[in-house]
């Protein structure tokens, strides 16, 4: 039997482990900040939802499972913003994006990033920021593993594209 | 860091440091814990009020969905005809989903003086598309049309008029338009009404194309490329232009290019099968072939290596590079 207790705990541990990466990648995908906010916290309510398999230990890659989540919550958040009919996102330029003196590469980098499409951006974020492989990318998106590999080259591409362009 | 050149480090670092000001704060804890506290009913199978009001707003949404195109066609039917109002309205619709576009005649609003009525607001959107988005991707032809009746928004009464993509890719375009002008207030950025959002390969209408064509879009026919590339890859693959070598031409030169290279040569043998693909000019980055060659033709389902030669589209020397068979097979 597992308690509230038990799972509050385990919530708590999976906000303080992965908050940050969860919060930057919804940060990165929707390019809003309170989107962003609420894409996060809701991630960890649909975990903390579907916690129990977690305590009890059968999910056997904890980072790729909220992954998904955060992945699902962000696509929710646009398309909630679809039926809206409400274009929320900012400029690339209004998103909170520290610009440290000396980092200049990474800001270049980053802001490339926030220029590619959705899709790219996810693979991008999952592939080279949390260090997923093409097959849990996969499995993380809901897509093939060729189709996974396929976007990520036009990623690539766009990316190089960018940041040649960015000088 | 090179410029142009990005391993996982570089990104992880980049990010880190560009949203270090982003982090899960002690606020965003907060709130997640209030949260699931608020849902803990429904985890123990009692109804939670916000799941008695998801199931009330389900079941009005689903009354009205079923009740109002029958009360509209009851109302209306005696003076609503088709009006072509879309350039290209002649050419077929897509076979995917469009649904058939009908706008009420131009009868005046019942209930006023002059004031725009469904038919017109949607007429303006349509306008205002053809005005301010890009319809050289999609025509008026491929969008769906809802139209809505808004009493109090910040701009008095208004019609929302929000066109959605028949190929299920995300694009979207919404006009307001002022009830008692007629006139356009505003609308969405028009890249969202042709710059696809996103890529479902669970959809039904992404589903049948691969169905239809087989796992690997290169060995597609061409204009089933460039079309599935239009309707849900931000046409990033097209037709060969004047001054272009045609897809025939790519393949032999990048066939010729192998024959010359010892490596290549030898895995693609003595009858090679190649299939190209042209990229568009994107982000600063010209036309160019993209030619998968294999010893045998794909589809038979022993392919092995291959060899992918790359070449500007105007003409030029292909580079070549071994892809293995992983590699290659799951980048299509």
């Amino acid at each position: 039997m597992i308690t509230e207790d038990a799972r509050e705990r385990e919530l708590t541990r999976l906000m303080q482990t992965y908050g940050d990466g969860v919060k930057r990648v919804c940060c990165l995908t929707l390019r809003e900040m309170s989107a962003a906010e609420d894409a996060a916290q809701e991630t960890f309510i649909k975990a903390y939802e579907h916690i129990d398999p977690l305590v009890r230990g059968e999910i056997a890659n904890e980072r790729a499972w909220l992954m998904r989540i955060a992945v699902n919550a962000c696509r929710d958040m646009l398309r909630t913003s679809w039926m809206r009919h409400i274009d929320r996102r900012q400029s690339i330029e209004a998103l909170p994006l520290a610009a440290p003196s000396g980092h200049e590469d990474s800001l270049a980098l980053t802001q490339a990033i926030l220029t590619l499409p959705v899709k790219h951006r996810e693979l991008v974020l999952l592939h080279y920021y949390q260090g997923f492989n093409l097959k849990s990318c996969a499995q993380i998106l809901g897509i093939s593993a060729p189709t996974a590999t396929r976007r990520l080259q036009q990623a690539q591409r766009k990316l190089r594209a960018a940041l040649e362009e960015r000088g | 860091m090179k410029r142009a050149n990005f391993e996982k480090e570089d990104v992880r670092r980049a990010i880190d440091e560009s949203l270090s000001g982003v982090y899960f704060n002690a606020e965003d804890a907060r709130r997640v814990l209030r949260g699931v506290r608020g849902r803990e009913p429904e985890r123990r199978g009692l109804p939670s009020p916000r799941r008695l009001r998801l199931d009330l707003a389900f079941a009005l949404t689903l009354a009205v969905i079923v009740c109002a195109p029958v009360a509209l066609l009851l109302v209306r039917a005696h003076s609503m005809r088709p009006v072509a109002v879309a350039p290209g309205a002649s050419t077929p619709s897509p076979a995917a989903t469009a649904e058939k576009r009908v706008l009420p005649e131009d009868a005046p609003s019942p209930e006023s003086d002059g004031a725009a009525n469904e038919g017109e607001a949607i007429r303006a959107a349509l306008a205002c598309f053809e005005q301010t988005c890009d319809t050289s991707v999609f025509t008026a032809d491929e969008y769906t049309v809802d139209v809505s009746r808004q009493e109090d928004g910040a701009d008095g009464a208004v019609y929302e008029v929000c066109m959605r993509s028949v190929y299920d890719n995300g694009c979207a375009f919404t006009v307001t338009v002022s009830l008692p002008s007629g006139r356009v207030l505003q609308h969405s950025a028009p890249q969202l009404a042709t710059v696809p959002a996103y890529f479902d390969d669970s959809s039904a209408e992404v589903r049948s194309w691969y169905d239809k064509y087989g796992p690997y879009l290169f060995a597609w026919e061409a204009s089933a490329q460039v079309e599935f590339s239009r309707r849900y890859e931000g046409a990033a693959i097209r037709a060969p232009r004047a001054g272009e070598m045609t897809r025939e031409q790519a393949a032999q030169a990048a066939l010729q290019a192998a024959r010359k290279d010892g490596d290549a040569a030898a895995l693609l043998g003595d009858s090679p099968v190649a299939y190209p693909v042209l990229y568009g000019a994107q982000d600063g980055s010209s036309a160019r072939y993209v030619v998968y060659c294999f010893a045998h033709a794909v589809g038979a389902g022993a392919e092995g290596d291959c060899i992918v030669a790359t070449m500007p589209a105007a003409g030029g020397t292909p580079s070549l590079r071994r892809l293995p068979r992983e590699e290659w097979s799951a980048s299509i």
